[in-house]
Formats: C-alpha cells, structure tokens, sequence
C-alpha cells in the first residue's frame, strides 16, 4: 500500500474515532449525568 | 523475568506505552462519575469519596520519583506490571471497601501508586531512551497525546458502564481492562540491561545534581504553576459558571469535551514544535498564553460562546507543557535518570494541583467570588513565562569519572 494512501487511512481512523468519543459528550445521558456531576460540585 | 538482548523499536515502545497511558490518565479521569453512587450506597457524605480523589492525586505525586527510581533501575516493563496490579487491586479495593478511613487510605494509596507507575513520569524513562534525539520531543508529543486521548474518550465510556454494569460491576470491568492490557503492554517494554546502565552516575549524585543545577529548580517552578492553573480551572470553572449566571450545565459539558479534544492536538503539537523550537521558548509562550487567554476570558463579556472558545484555547495548552518540560529535563541531563528526575518536577506539579483546588474554594468562602485567585492564576501564568525563559538547555557538563 503507497504510503501517502497509508497516511491518509491512519488519518480518517484517528478523525473517525474522535468525531465518536466527542459525539459520546453530546449524547442526552452523558449530558445529563455530567451535569448533575457539575451541579453537585458547584 | 527474562532479561531482553535486543532494545524494543520505537514504534512498538509508543503503541505500548500509549496504551498503558490511555488507561491509566483515562481510568482515573473518569472517577467524579462514581462520587453519588459510591456515597449513595454506602451512605457516606461527599467529604469521604472527594478525600479519597484528593489523596489519590497527593500520593500519585509523592510515590512519583520512587516509582521512577524502580523505573531507571529495574526497568520499566517490572514498575509498569507492578503498577498494572496496584490499579487493579485499588479498583477492586474501591468497589468492596465500606469502611470511609479504609476506602480513602487503601484507594488513595493504591490508585496513587499505580499511577505513579503507569502514567507519564514512569514511562518517560524508556521513551526517552529508545527515542534518537532528534524524534525525542516528537515521542513525547504522541505520549502526551495518548495521555490526553484516555482522558477524553474514556469519560463517556465509564459513565456508560455504570449505568449498565452498575457502579460495582463498573469497577470489576475496569480493574480485568488494566490487568488484561496493561500488563501484557508492560510485556513490550523490556529493555536490555546496557540501555539502562548509560553513563556512570549514582542515585544521590543525579538527585544532587539535578537539585544543584539551576534549569531543573527553574523547571520545578514552572510545573508547580501548570498544576495550580490547570487544577483550578478544572474544578472550580462550572462554579464560577454558575456564579456568573451561565446555568446551563450543557454549557459546562460542552467545555469540558472541547478541553479533551484540543488537549490532544495541543500534547502532539507542543511535542512536535519542540523537537524544532527551543523547549523553554516554547514553555514560556504556553504559560503566556495561558494568562492572556485567562484574562481575555474574565475580561471579554461572559457567554457561551465565549466560554468554549476559552475552552478550545485552554484545552490547547492544557497537557502541552508535559512533552517540552520532559524534553527539557532529558536535554539537559539525559536519560539515565530520566523517570526520576521527571517524577520530581511531577511531584511539584501536584503540589501545585492540590494548592489550585484548596486555595479557590479556601478564598471563595472568605470573598465569595473567585477574582483574587483568578489574579493569582495570570500572575503565575506570567511569572512560570518568565522563570522559563533563562532555562538554558544545554546538556550538563560532567567531570569525567575514574573506572572504578
């Protein structure tokens, strides 16, 4: 596999799996329970 | 174990020490998660389970330049199975131990010398080590990187956990995770016994040096600052959120993830730069930057907008000193001692942590407002930017000694 082709796949995983984790903040739950966490501490 | 002939290479040193860093910045970054569960159910008030965390973080840093000692001279493979099995046991510890003084003493110890073994101070040796000099800054950046990834991704997965597994269960499933990657990583890091030798120097002769050498004090001043700000923003920034009328949690969510991400992109690229750049220019211009983007923040009229633009730009500078101050410490005194030394200016940095998080609440209560630690905060931003600058980085000069 050329390298560039290579590069360009590690790249899109790396994005893939950030764009996941950050729309697991998004999610209603998580939100919810993050934010009580905050509330508790505030 | 049996010792290693040939060194590990580079790339197989970064995946196993960035996976034992995902887990254990990433386990531990998630346990604000398990304070009502664990209070609810044992019935405890939220005193108990905030000592345990605030002991965790005092004993992660005073365990630190012993664990890095274990790490220069046994070797890192052995500290990080050691830490593998503390993480587990103190994972197991929090999820059965009842009794509030057991708890917060069997978890801060154990959790806080696991990390000592498992997080970046440990692992820096054998990085450091393996790295040619001139990608050196580059690994530390990817480390770092690893590092600020557990943090971000693995929030949203424990909270998960507990809602499906239970806060009990949740624990069980992380302290088998740790075991099960951690130690076979650990497994990766063997290195032959010449590597570690490097050049002649005892224990007390590097402590004395690195103490007596001005760059080293002046790096320590600069960690405690990073420290202080980074802890303070942490904790006591949803408060003053509140405090100042932004009362959507959401909003306080959405920092918080957009400080995760840009942590990641910030690690790799301080670590990056600093392989091209002058480090101490570079650490001086990220706590610069830090005191300007804290006072643009307390200037500029509060909003949401405003505040994930802070975010963005904290979460930048969040976890970027880590690569350039262990880049520095490696320059200057090599890499022999490297994970000691490192655990030293970590054990700063803590004190630094848990003075940032006792001070804002110790003069919220006196002034009921947060300016005048804010105030500290810019004033220490300016003052790490200063202490920095001098750092010369040039390796140290030792006189030749006789073979003995």
């Amino acid at each position: 596999m050329p390298v560039l082709l290579k590069r360009c796949l590690w790249y899109v995983a790396l994005a893939a799996v950030l764009a996941l984790s950050f729309a697991a903040y998004l999610r209603p739950a998580f939100m919810l329970d993050l934010a009580n966490r905050i509330l508790l501490c505030a | 174990m049996h010792p290693e002939t040939r060194s590990p290479s580079l790339k197989t040193i970064l995946l196993a020490t960035g996976l034992i860093l995902t887990l254990a910045m990433g386990v531990r970054h998630g346990f604000g998660f398990w304070l009502q569960p664990i209070s609810q159910a044992n019935h405890w008030t939220r005193e108990t389970y905030s000592l345990a965390m605030a002991l965790q973080n005092l004993m992660w840093g005073a365990f630190g330049p012993f664990a890095g000692i274990a790490a220069d001279r046994y070797g890192t493979a052995r500290v990080a199975i050691f830490g593998a099995l503390l993480y587990a046991a103190g994972l197991l510890w929090m999820s059965h131990v009842a009794q509030p003084m057991l708890f917060v003493i069997g978890s801060g110890v154990l959790i806080g010398g696991a990390l000592s073994c498992t997080a970046f101070g440990a692992m820096s040796g054998i990085i450091g080590r393996t790295a040619p000099e001139s990608k050196r800054s580059w690994a530390f950046g990817i480390s770092g990187a690893a590092s600020s990834f557990g943090q971000f991704a693995l929030m949203p997965i424990e909270q998960q956990l507990i809602g499906t597994a239970g806060w009990q269960g949740a624990f069980l499933i992380l302290a088998a995770l740790v075991a099960l990657v951690m130690i076979p990583m650990a497994l990766f890091l063997r290195e032959p016994k010449a590597v570690r030798s490097g050049p002649q120097q005892s224990l007390p002769e590097a402590i004395r040096e690195a103490f007596g050498h001005k760059p080293f004090l002046l790096l320590l001043a600069g960690y405690f600052v990073c420290g202080f700000q980074l802890v303070f923003i942490g904790v006591h920034m949803p408060a003053y959120l509140k405090d100042r009328g932004v009362t959507d949690p959401g909003v306080a969510v959405m920092a918080l993830a957009l400080i995760g991400l840009f942590n990641i992109f910030g690690s790799y690229l301080a670590g990056r730069l600093g392989g091209r750049l002058p480090k101490r220019y570079l650490l001086s211009s990220i706590y610069l930057a830090r005191a300007t983007a804290i006072a643009l923040f307390l200037i500029a009229p509060l909003s949401p907008a405003s505040v994930y633009v802070f975010a963005a730009a904290m979460g930048l500078l969040w976890l970027s000193t880590v690569p350039l101050t262990n880049g520095v410490i490696a320059g200057i005194f090599g890499v022999r001692y490297l994970s000691m030394l490192s655990g030293f200016v970590f054990f700063s940095h803590q004190v630094g942590s848990f003075l940032g998080v006792w001070l804002g609440g110790f003069l919220y209560t006196r002034q009921g407002n947060y300016n005048t630690v804010w105030m500290i905060t810019i004033a220490l931003g300016v003052f790490a930017a200063l202490v920095n600058l001098p750092i010369n980085e040039k390796p140290i000069v030792r006189a030749q000694t006789a073979p003995a």
